[in-house]
C-alpha cells in the first residue's frame, strides 16, 4: 500500500540566499503527522510549544545524526536519503508562519470543510449521524470494521453533516471519502 | 511414540514460536499460508509449506476443510492449533482426531465443553472456585434476558456463550440498552463463532484481570504454573501482562490446586490457562481457555519451562517433565503487545511495508515477531507484529528494563504503539502496580503522548534551528555521477573481454 507522506521542509519567506533562517522570537504554526501546534523559540535555545517550554540539547551530533535531550528523554533525528526520521520514524512537518487570528479580528468567519477520509481500508459497521446533524469536534460519527477492530472514526470538527458518501456495510479503500462536515 | 511432524495451523508470531519448539524437539515442520502471507516468515522458517491460497480469513486460515484436505497430503503427524484461529475450534479439534492425528490442545469434547461458558462455570463452582453472578443457563430471550438483569442488578454485560476475545461482549446499564445489546450480541455470535447463545452476567467494573497457566499430560497429571496479570487492556485487548500477579502466593497455590482439581475432573490434557476476575478483594473465575496463550512467554520467563515444548511432548503421549514441587518462581517478566496501531490517532491500525526493525538486546530480553525490513504487514489479520519480553529479579528491576528494552525497539514504516507501552510504564499507577482492567480509560494516556509529542517537535526544531537546516539541505543533492547500473556494467566489461 502506498504512503502519503510530504518531506520534510520548512516554508521560509527569507530572500537573501545565504542568510541564515530563523524563526526566533516568531510563532510558527506546525503541522506534524496531520495535527497542529503552535511553536515560538525563545532565547538560550528554548522552544515553547503550545504554552510549554522546553530547553532541548543537542548532545551528538555526526555528519547526519542528530541527537537531542531533554534529560530523562532523548530523541534520534536522522537524516537518511534525503528524509528525515525521528527514532525510526520518517517525520511528517510543515512549519508555516503563524498569524494569530483571534487577535486581529479581521472580518468575517471564512465558512470550514472537512472531508472525512477512511483512514485504513474496511467496512463501514456503523454510522452515527445523519446528514443535517450538527457535531462536535471529536465526536464518534462512523465506525470502521478493520483488522477485526472496531475503529471510531471522529468528527475532525464542529459543524454540521453535509454529505455522506457512503453506506452500512460498504467496504471502503483507503483514503475513500466518506462524508463531508461544514462549519459556518 | 515421538512426533515427526507437525503442521502449524496458525501464522504470525506464533507460528514462528511453534516452528522454533519443533527444531528443538527435532519435529519436521510444516505451515500453511495465505497469498497474503507468501513472504511471511513462519513460510520462511518451515521446513514444508502448503498455499491456502488467496481470499478472506474465512476462506483461509479459518477454512477446516481445505486445511483437512492439506493435513491430509501432508505427512503431519500432528496439528498445532496456536491461539485463535481454529484453536478453540472444537469441531476442527474432532476432525484432525477423526483422521487419525494429533490436535495438539485438548481433546474436542473438553474443548466443546469449556467453550459452553456455563458449563465452565459450573465445574468452577463443583472445586469450590468463585464465580461471578449471572444467569445460570442461556437467555434466549429479551424477557428472560430484562428479569435476570432486575435480579442481578446493573449495570451487567451481555457475553456470547461460545465466543472467545471478547468479541460481541457488551455492557447494559439499563434497561433501556438492553434491547438492542442483547440483539446485538446474538447477531455478533452467529456471525463469528455459529451460535447465538449468550448468557448474562453481573458487569464487574475495572476488575484485575488473573490467571493461572496450568498443564497436563495423559497420566492424569496436571500442574500449575503460576500466575499472570494481565490488566492493562484496551477494548478487551491484552495490552501489557506480567508474571507473578500481585496476588499473596498462598492465594495462588491454594488457585492452582484447585485449577488442577477442576482440570483433573475434566480429564484435561495439553496446556490451558483459568483466567479470573479480582475485585475489592474477591476473585471470580471467568473462564478457561484451552489453548495456548499470546502471553505464555511470561510464565516462560519465571519458570524456565519451555511452555510450547512441553505442549509438544504432552502430545506425543509423554508424561510431563516436571512435577509440582519442581516448579520455581524466579524474578518478574512483562510482556509489551507491539501492534501496528497508532497510539496518536485513535489507535487506527497500520499496515504496509517495515523499512528498518532494531530489536533490543542484552540478557533476559525477548522479542517474539516475524517482521523484519521489506516484509508488508498485510491488512486483514490482527494488528500484533511482536511480543517484547523482559526479566528482572523483581518488577522494578523488570520496569527498568523495559524502559531501555522499548527505547531500543525501532520498527520503521509503519507505526506502531511502542510509545504507548513506554508512556505506560511512566504512570504512577503503573509502577505502583495499581491497575485494573480500567486503566486506559482512567489515566490520562493521552497527556504523556502529547508531552512526547511536544518533545519531538522541540527536537526537530531545535536542529532546523541550530543547523541551519531547510529543506535546501535535507533533499539530497543529484549525484554528479550516477551509480552505474551494476549488471550494464558488467555486460559492458564482457564486450570489453
Amino acid at each position: 500500500m502506498k504512503k502519503k507522506r510530504k518531506k520534510a521542509q520548512i516554508y521560509s519567506n527569507n530572500d537573501g540566499e545565504k542568510e541564515r533562517e530563523t524563526f526566533l522570537g516568531k510563532q510558527k504554526k506546525v503541522i506534524y503527522h496531520g495535527r497542529e501546534f503552535i511553536i515560538e523559540l525563545l532565547d538560550n535555545h528554548q522552544i515553547m510549544i503550545d504554552g510549554y517550554v522546553f530547553s532541548p540539547k543537542v548532545v551528538q551530533q555526526t555528519e547526519n545524526r542528530f541527537k537531542v535531550s531533554f534529560g530523562k528523554f532523548q530523541f534520534i533525528l536522522e537524516n537518511i536519503n534525503g528524509k528525515l526520521f525521528l527514532e525510526g520514524e520518517e517525520v511528517d512537518i510543515n512549519i508555516k508562519p503563524y498569524i494569530d487570528l483571534s487577535k486581529s479580528n479581521s472580518g468575517p468567519k471564512i465558512p470550514q470543510k472537512a472531508v472525512v477520509k477512511a483512514p485504513i481500508p474496511g467496512k463501514i459497521l456503523q454510522i452515527l449521524v445523519n446528514p443535517n446533524d450538527t457535531v462536535d469536534k471529536n465526536q464518534e460519527i462512523l465506525i470502521l470494521e478493520a483488522m477485526k477492530m472496531r475503529n471510531r472514526i471522529l468528527a475532525p470538527i464542529s459543524g454540521k453533516i453535509d454529505k455522506i458518501y457512503s453506506k452500512l456495510g460498504d467496504k471502503v479503500a483507503q483514503d475513500q471519502e466518506l462524508l463531508t462536515i461544514i462549519n459556518e | 511414540m515421538t512426533l515427526q511432524s507437525v503442521l502449524i495451523a496458525n501464522r504470525g508470531e506464533i507460528a514462528v514460536r511453534i516452528i522454533r519448539a519443533c527444531r528443538l524437539q527435532g519435529i519436521y515442520t510444516i505451515a500453511i499460508f495465505s497469498s497474503d502471507d507468501t513472504h511471511s516468515l513462519h513460510v520462511k522458517m518451515a521446513d514444508e509449506c502448503f498455499s491456502l491460497g488467496s481470499g478472506s480469513v474465512q476462506e483461509t486460515y479459518l477454512n477446516i476443510p481445505k486445511i483437512l484436505e492439506i493435513l491430509d497430503k501432508s505427512n503431519a503427524d500432528a496439528v498445532h492449533p496456536g491461539y485463535g484461529f481454529l484453536s478453540e475450534n472444537a469441531e476442527f479439534a474432532k476432525a484432525v482426531e477423526a483422521s487419525g492425528k494429533i490436535f495438539i490442545g485438548p481433546k474436542s469434547e473438553i474443548i466443546d465443553y469449556l467453550g459452553d461458558k456455563i458449563k465452565a462455570k459450573n465445574i468452577a463452582r463443583e472445586v469450590g472456585l468463585p464465580v461471578v453472578p449471572g444467569s445460570t443457563g442461556f437467555v434466549h430471550t429479551f424477557e428472560e434476558a430484562k428479569q435476570i438483569a432486575e435480579d442481578i442488578g446493573y449495570p451487567i454485560i451481555i457475553k456470547s456463550a461460545f465466543g472467545g476475545g471478547g468479541r460481541g461482549m457488551e455492557r447494559v446499564n439499563s434497561v433501556h440498552t438492553l434491547r438492542s445489546a442483547f440483539e446485538g450480541c446474538q447477531a455478533i455470535s452467529e456471525q463469528f463463532f455459529g451460535r447465538k447463545e449468550v448468557f448474562i452476567e453481573k458487569f464487574i467494573k475495572n476488575p484485575r484481570h488473573i490467571e493461572i497457566q496450568f498443564i497436563g499430560d495423559h497420566f492424569g497429571n496436571v500442574i500449575h504454573l503460576g500466575d499472570r496479570e494481565c490488566s492493562i487492556q484496551r477494548s478487551n485487548q491484552k495490552l501489557i501482562e506480567e508474571a507473578p500477579s500481585f496476588l499473596d502466593r498462598n492465594i495462588v497455590d491454594e488457585l492452582g490446586e484447585k485449577v488442577c482439581d477442576l482440570a483433573k475432573n475434566l480429564g484435561y490434557v495439553n496446556a490451558g490457562t483459568a483466567e479470573f476476575l479480582w475485585k475489592d478483594n474477591h476473585l471470580y473465575f471467568n473462564e478457561i481457555n484451552p489453548r495456548i496463550q499470546v502471553e505464555h512467554p511470561v510464565t516462560e520467563m519465571i519458570t524456565g519451562i519451555d511452555l510450547v515444548v512441553e505442549q509438544l511432548k504432552v502430545a506425543a503421549g509423554e508424561p510431563l517433565s516436571y512435577k509440582q514441587d519442581e516448579i520455581s518462581f524466579q524474578g518478574h517478566a512483562i510482556e509489551f503487545r507491539i501492534n501496528a496501531e497508532d497510539p496518536y490517532a485513535q489507535n487506527l491500525p497500520q499496515s504496509g511495508k517495515i523499512t528498518q526493525v532494531i530489536i533490543p538486546g542484552g540478557s533476559n530480553v525477548r522479542f517474539d515477531t516475524f517482521i523484519y525490513p521489506q516484509y508488508s504487514i498485510p491488512n486483514h489479520f490482527d494488528s500484533l507484529v511482536g511480543k517484547l519480553i523482559v526479566w528482572g529479579k523483581n518488577r522494578e528491576q523488570a520496569i527498568l528494563m523495559a524502559r531501555n528494552a522499548l527505547k531500543e525497539l525501532t520498527i520503521s514504516g509503519v507505526k506502531t504503539n511502542i510509545e504507548l507501552h513506554q508512556a505506560i510504564i511512566e504512570t504512577r499507577e503503573y509502577q505502583q502496580w495499581l491497575i485494573s482492567t480500567g486503566f486506559l480509560n482512567q489515566i490520562n494516556i493521552t497527556k504523556i503522548l502529547r508531552n512526547y509529542e511536544y518533545m519531538k517537535i522541540a527536537a526537530i526544531s531545535q536542529v532546523f534551528e541550530l543547523f541551519n537546516i531547510s529543506q535546501q539541505n535535507i533533499v539530497p543533492e543529484v549525484p554528479k555521477n550516477p551509480i552505474r547500473n551494476m549488471w550494464r556494467e558488467s555486460a559492458r566489461r564482457e564486450q570489453v573481454r
